[in-house]
């Protein structure tokens, strides 16, 4: 118990106990009367002492309730709280986790458990009201407090205030989503909201040293935040882990879908599905796939246990017949005859895709005669016969505007120019072999200050001139263009030397022994992967590995890498997607009616988000269709799928800790989550009380 | 209760009685439940057989009797001397004893006061009717040049003429000081001069108790009459707050802090003192009786003392 204004209390106690002693001790000064006699009144006064217990205490007893009112009235002028001392800063903020975990149904009682949402809000709100309010006397006595909810990202929902009332509306108004969570964005959130110190008389800056109040962070989670080591708290604030859930928790969830045609016959569609178990036993689940919302298949499924602290993962492939467009969900099920439901998580129990009618890719190959590229398109299943061009039909193609209507061009070692511009690629998707386009000469470059940040280039390459013969050393075997492509054979005998100057924003995708070999430049409106040698000057076309590399280059330059097969995305993020060039009046609705944001950028493509829940998400416009899309009531509809497919926030066992980048937190601090509560009032009453019984012991006290 | 700050006195008869009060209670007469034998003829019929024209009965003559009360007719027509009995007339002894002491001197209207005009009237009745009224002040202030004494009396009062006697002794005796009742209960008792009806008028707030001086006077034959004189004050306090009680008779005091429960404790209190002098009178054949200071006196004797016979 604290005080929040100890010197009013004691300066009332030196002037009101002695006052109360001296003025007790000082004898009532009776009316004197003449009466006939006393024989009747004393008998009176006798019998009623008689009859009262405590005779002998009752001179003092008076005293005793006049010393306990006042003493009461003096505490409740010190304005006591309980539990104050243990909430270190005035400031508060409340981070409430919303992300998909706390939609899992472990908290409260076995029975009839609700969310950790839901425990959370309540935590907050009994929370809020443990707040040390505004003293009487001094106004600043009082806790501030701020909400903040997050998941992928952070948002005020309650800006600094005291009044409890609007905190606990605030947080009674947070949703849940299904985004995975970050702490990390919450905190710089929480940061930056904190007031700043003012200190007028101190101009010195001190490195290191935090110019904001301490803030004590209050984050109701269940600890799943996997970019915790990255939120930096001040130096001075506390963080206090409200713990929700149970640690041993487990689930079973699908963590990872996808859906591919395959390449010999894109009617054909591979659907894979990862599902994670973080029960301590194995699990048998089955697995259904629906399409377009009818069961098309039912697969059983074991699933190992947890071990070594990670959830067991177990994939399971369907094969469909599908060239049309399709909704295809994955769901999980309790096996026939096993009781209860399948675990407490629900949100990741299925999951949907959107898959794209196959289509073939419109290629046009620039050569002077490469055979052997003509070849090599022309087998890739996904594309037609591709439309071979010299150089000089495709700059009439350029201007023309017909060469826009190739979904990729592949340039074999031709140099292009682009409104008067040269070696520059015009807007459109570009595989270009033995050539390096949007070089810039090495001596324009402004000489760099080591100690600024470099200067942004845009897409630019130098060309170092010839290299002689290389090998690849490493590639970027995530990139979905050199997915499944082994280089580890590939002997380059001739190839030209790159250089990737600073500020540029070219990636490189693979280095040989010369330096970057196969590189990426994108702008919004190109594209292009360059091959910094000519395939015929190695060994790589007598390699599997350039087929697919071709096909999986094609692919993702053609279909903006996987849009063309599925439409997915995760709650929390925004999908950027081409529309017709005469696509108006965006809108996107998902699961719920829920309505989500939708924009044209300048590029063409239009985004739509972010998603706050799981589902299929529909973006309708006004505008002719793109092949796949569906028109109702004159508007063109197109499908995405939002899934969570995140084995972090799938594993709900609840943290016994959160380790921040500057401190830790452990969830024993929220288990004793202090209350505070003003005992004025309450004293004030006592007081009261004990002087309405002295009163009435005084009317019935007779003192003689 | 409250003793006042200047009482009034009454200096004559006229004072004590009212013409209108004088009216009504000149056809009463004192009468005792018991017969006493008188020193004089008087005007009461006795149960003895005595010398009045009132005949009773016969009994044959003995030798030794009065001649005078033989009865002749008789003799004649049956030749056997028969005696003619008549009524005896006798005096009745009346005394008249009132509280004098300073608690008598209080409440409003004065106990005092009261107790001077009943005693006025009843002393009015006795001397109207022949009887041998005597009157005593029991306590009360000394007169001048004299030395204080437990009692003062007058005695042997008889004739209407004598009123003013009694009156002017009634009126000489001022209240105050305080009172040994059994003391004076036993002066009262040793100087009694026959029976007859004593009526005692007091508040009986003896601190010292009154059942020692009433026992002294009802075992000398008297026909006692106890009356209780308490003022409205007394029976239904009137003060309130923090007090300083002072008796006025010993300058004893009782702070009290008047409340609800207190006085209704002080009311419980008198009711069972004023009982229990009733049950202690009862016992003993003593009639006893309560009045408010602010009664009226012919009520008093018209209504109390006639319905208990005292008066007829």
């Amino acid at each position: 118990m604290t005080f929040l204004t100890p010197l009013y209390a004691a300066i009332a106690a030196a002037i009101a106990i002695p006052t109360l002693l001296i003025l007790y001790f000082l004898k009532l000064r009776r009316q004197e009367l003449e009466i006939s006699s006393t024989l009747l009144w004393k008998k009176a006064i006798q019998d009623l002492q008689a009859n009262a217990p405590f005779q002998k205490l009752r001179r003092n007893i008076l005293l005793l309730l006049q010393l306990l009112a006042l003493a009461a009235a003096i505490l409740a002028l010190g304005q006591p709280q309980f539990n104050a001392s243990s909430l270190v800063g005035q400031r508060h903020v409340i981070l409430i986790d919303r992300s998909a975990s706390m939609a899992t149904l472990d908290a409260g009682d076995e029975r009839s458990p609700i969310s950790r949402l839901d425990a959370a809000k309540d935590a907050a709100a009994s929370f809020v009201q443990g707040l040390r309010e505004p003293g009487l006397i001094d106004r600043d006595a009082g806790d501030l407090a701020m909400v903040i909810a997050f998941d992928r990202e952070a948002a005020v929902i309650q800006q600094f205030t005291g009044d409890k009332r609007k905190l606990e509306q605030a947080i009674r108004s947070i949703t849940p989503s299904d985004g995975p969570s970050n702490l990390e964005p919450a905190v710089r959130l929480a940061r930056a909201q904190a007031p700043k110190l003012f200190l007028p008389e101190d101009n010195l800056v001190i490195e290191g040293i935090s110019d904001r109040w301490p803030i004590s962070l209050q984050v109701f989670t269940d600890g799943r935040l996997p970019d915790a080591d990255r939120a930096t708290p001040g130096p001075s604030d506390t963080v206090v882990f409200h713990r929700l859930g149970k640690p041993d928790t487990g689930n079973l969830g699908v963590i990872a879908l996808r859906a591919d045609r395959e390449f010999d016959d894109p009617s054909k569609v591979s659907v894979f599905a990862a599902v994670q178990n973080t029960f301590p036993q194995p699990k048998r689940i089955d697995v259904q796939l629906s399409v377009d919302g009818v069961p098309a298949g039912i697969k059983e499924l074991t699933v190992p246990p947890l071990a070594d602290g990670r959830g067991g993962t177990q994939g399971i492939a369907f094969p469909l017949s599908r060239a049309e467009g399709a909704s295809i969900e994955v769901r999980l099920l309790q096996p026939p005859g096993s009781p209860g439901d399948l675990d407490s998580f629900s949100t990741d129990d299925r999951a949907t895709l959107v898959i794209q009618p196959a289509k073939s890719l419109r290629l046009a190959l620039v050569t002077s005669g490469n055979l052997l590229l003509r070849y090599a398109l022309e087998s890739l299943p996904q594309s037609g016969d591709p439309k071979v061009l010299s150089p000089a039909e495709y700059e009439a193609a350029l201007r023309s505007g017909q060469a826009f209507d190739f979904d990729v061009v592949v340039l074999d070692g031709i140099p292009v120019a682009w409104r008067d511009k040269k070696n520059t690629l015009p807007p459109g998707r570009y595989l270009v072999f033995n050539h390096l386009p949007n070089t810039i000469d090495p001596a324009s470059l402004p000489a760099r200050d080591p100690a600024t940040p470099p200067t942004p280039l845009g897409p630019v390459l130098i060309d170092r001139g010839p290299a002689g013969p290389s090998s690849v050393v490493s590639w970027r075997r995530d990139h979905r263009a050199l997915r499944s492509v082994n280089l580890d054979t590939l002997d380059i005998f001739e190839s030209r030397q790159i250089d990737i100057p600073e500020g540029s924003s070219v990636q490189s995708l693979a280095e040989s022994t010369a330096g970057p070999i196969i590189v990426e430049l994108s702008t919004s409106e190109t594209r292009a992967l360059v091959v910094g040698f000519d395939p015929a000057a190695s060994d790589w076309p007598q390699d599997l590995s350039f087929i697919i590399f071709l096909s999986y280059a094609t692919d993702y330059l053609g279909t903006g890498g996987g849009w063309a097969v599925v439409r997915s995305s995760q709650p929390g993020l925004t999908v950027s997607d081409r529309l017709p060039d005469n696509a108006s009046l965006l809108e996107c609705s998902g699961p719920g009616g829920i309505s989500v944001g939708a924009g044209l950028a300048s590029d063409g493509s239009a985004s739509f988000g972010p998603f706050p829940r799981v589902g299929i998400y529909t973006a309708s416009w006004r505008g002719s269709a793109a092949p796949g899309d569906r028109t109702r009531s004159g508007r063109v509809e197109r499908d995405f799928a939002v899934n969570l497919l995140d084995p972090v926030e799938s594993d709900v066992r609840s943290a016994e800790q959160i380790a921040l980048a500057t401190q830790e937190a452990s969830a024993s601090q929220a288990d004793a989550a202090s209350v505070v509560r003003s005992l004025w009032p309450w004293l004030l009453l006592a007081a009261l009380s004990v002087v309405v019984l002295e009163w009435y012991i005084y009317n019935r006290k007779v003192h003689v | 209760m409250l003793k006042a700050d200047a009482p009034t006195r009454p200096r004559g008869i006229e004072d004590l009685l009212s013409a209108d009060l004088l009216a009504r209670i000149g056809p009463l007469d004192v009468t005792s439940r018991r017969v006493f034998s008188g020193k004089l003829k008087g005007e009461r019929r006795s149960k003895r057989r005595g010398e009045s024209v009132e005949f009773a009965d016969h009994r044959p003559y003995v030798s030794g009797d009065d001649l005078r009360h033989i009865d002749w007719n008789l003799f004649a027509r049956l030749d056997i001397l028969f005696l003619k009995l008549f009524l005896e007339e006798e005096d009745l002894a009346l005394h008249l004893v009132f509280d004098a002491s300073a608690s008598s001197d209080c409440g409003s209207p004065s106990k005092f006061l009261f107790m001077q005009k009943a005693a006025m009237a009843l002393g009015y009745v006795g001397l109207t009717n022949l009887n041998r009224v005597a009157c005593t002040a029991i306590g009360g202030l000394p007169p001048k040049d004299q030395p204080p004494a437990l009692t003062r009396a007058i005695r042997d009062l008889r004739g209407r003429r004598r009123a003013i006697d009694l009156a002017q002794f009634i009126c000489s005796i001022e209240p105050g000081g305080s009172t040994d009742f059994r003391a004076a209960a036993e002066r009262i008792a040793l100087s009694r001069r026959g029976k007859g009806v004593m009526i005692l008028f007091s508040d009986f707030l003896f601190k010292e108790g009154y059942e020692a001086g009433l026992r002294l006077l009802v075992g000398r034959g008297y026909d006692l009459i106890v009356v209780q004189v308490l003022s409205p004050q007394e029976i239904n306090p009137t003060v309130a707050g923090d007090l300083k009680l002072k008796d006025v008779e010993d300058n004893d005091s009782a702070e009290v802090t008047i409340s609800a429960p207190l006085l209704k404790r002080y009311s419980q209190t008198l009711t069972a003192y004023t009982d229990r002098l009733r049950e202690f009178c009862g016992r003993r054949g003593i009639q006893s009786m309560l009045v408010r200071s602010d009664s009226p006196i012919d009520s008093l004797l018209l209504d109390s003392l006639r319905k208990r016979g005292v008066l007829r």
